[in-house]
């Protein structure tokens, strides 16, 4: 006979010696009317009896040194990767630290050259621009205002040289 | 040597490099764990080299280990996880055995002999007869399914409650009940095969 599906979480525990009231009643009411569970709880006590005369396991002797050995072997590689990547962190921290020192070093040399050169090259266009015009015999009086504005404008954002 | 440290304290010192304290966890626990793995991959070489594996991988995982189960239950996790990928790879290079399925037995065990050698100095009678019946047992175990015997092991071998089996076997603690009533049930089954020779 089986036992009752329902019941035999309560059966582990009931035969472990671990339930509580009011299970435990409830169970044993349970088991004076049914004869599946009442098997179940037997099955379950010759099982576990059985089972607990078998020997515990005992490790050989000499595992416990093998791991013991292996656990330096392997804690000191552990040690020298973890070293191993600090000094790269660092080392590239580093690097990128000079890095930035030199750009910023360097960056008010390049600045300072753009101002100075931009004006000229976009004067010398502008210059050609309006001697094209007055070779064409163009002569819209509006437009030649306007590029002489221009002009004018770039002229003073051009630095003063010495 | 603090022989009395609690886990905790072994945790606790070796996660701040005393390699000391590993030393007492190996000593505390080997047994327990190559007892519980040899009788899951039912072989003693795999069996070294697993509870090798275990210590070795808790030494390294220590440092993230959160004391919220005690450190026998994580160690069962380890061993577990680590036997579950040993029988699956078996599984895979066979073929056609499920561990989820009994098992026949292998290696050692296979022509039903147990695998410690016999130690008979005292009562020879006696000894034979208790490994006689200690290789009965050790061979309907080897053929429970997976699953049925990692909680008979754990509980009616190794004595971990049940809320400690479901935490080293990541399952709820109804499955962990469930499961051992119904392992007890087919062992049962299995040893009377044998007695009467079914």
């Amino acid at each position: 006979m089986k036992a009752c599906r329902q019941w035999e979480q309560l059966i582990v525990e009931y035969v472990d010696g671990v339930l509580q009231e009011p299970h435990r009643q409830s169970l044993e009411d349970h088991l004076a009317t049914c004869m599946g569970c009442a098997e179940a709880v037997e099955t379950q006590r010759w099982t576990k009896q059985a089972v607990a005369q078998l020997e515990r396991g005992h490790a050989p002797a000499h595992l416990s040194r093998r791991i013991q050995h292996h656990a330096r072997a392997s804690w000191g590689r552990q040690r020298t990767m973890r070293l191993l990547s600090r000094v790269s962190v660092a080392a590239a921290l580093a690097a990128a630290m000079l890095l930035a020192f030199w750009w910023s070093n360097l960056r008010p040399n390049v600045t300072s050259l753009v101002p100075a050169d931009e004006p000229t090259i976009a004067q010398a266009i502008v210059q050609e621009y309006l001697g094209a015009m007055h070779n064409d015999g163009f002569s819209d009086p509006s437009l030649q205002l306007l590029a002489r504005e221009t002009q004018l404008q770039i002229l003073r954002l051009e630095p003063t040289t010495p | 040597m603090r022989l009395s440290d609690t886990d905790a304290a072994l945790v606790a010192r070796c996660k701040s490099n005393d390699l000391t304290a590993f030393d007492e966890i190996v000593e505390r626990y080997q047994h327990k764990i190559y007892g519980y793995v040899k009788r899951l991959v039912d072989n003693e070489t795999d069996a070294e080299d697993l509870t090798q594996e275990v210590f070795l991988k808790a030494l390294h995982a220590l440092h993230r280990f959160r004391e919220e189960s005690s450190l026998q239950t994580w160690l069962f996790r380890i061993a577990t996880n680590l036997c579950r990928d040993l029988l699956r790879q078996r599984q895979r290079e066979k073929g056609w055995l499920s561990v989820w399925q009994p098992t026949d037995k292998q290696g050692a065990c296979s022509e039903g002999g147990i695998v410690d050698p016999p130690d008979d100095r005292f009562n020879p009678e006696k000894q034979l007869l208790r490994e006689e019946l200690n290789a009965v047992l050790n061979e309907a175990i080897a053929r429970l399914p997976l699953p049925m015997r990692e909680v008979l092991i754990l509980h009616d071998i190794e004595h971990l409650p049940y809320e400690e089996i479901a935490h080293a076997l990541e399952i709820p603690l109804g499955t962990v009940k469930s499961r051992l009533f119904h392992a007890r049930a087919r062992l049962r089954e299995l040893l009377t095969n044998y007695v009467y020779g079914v």
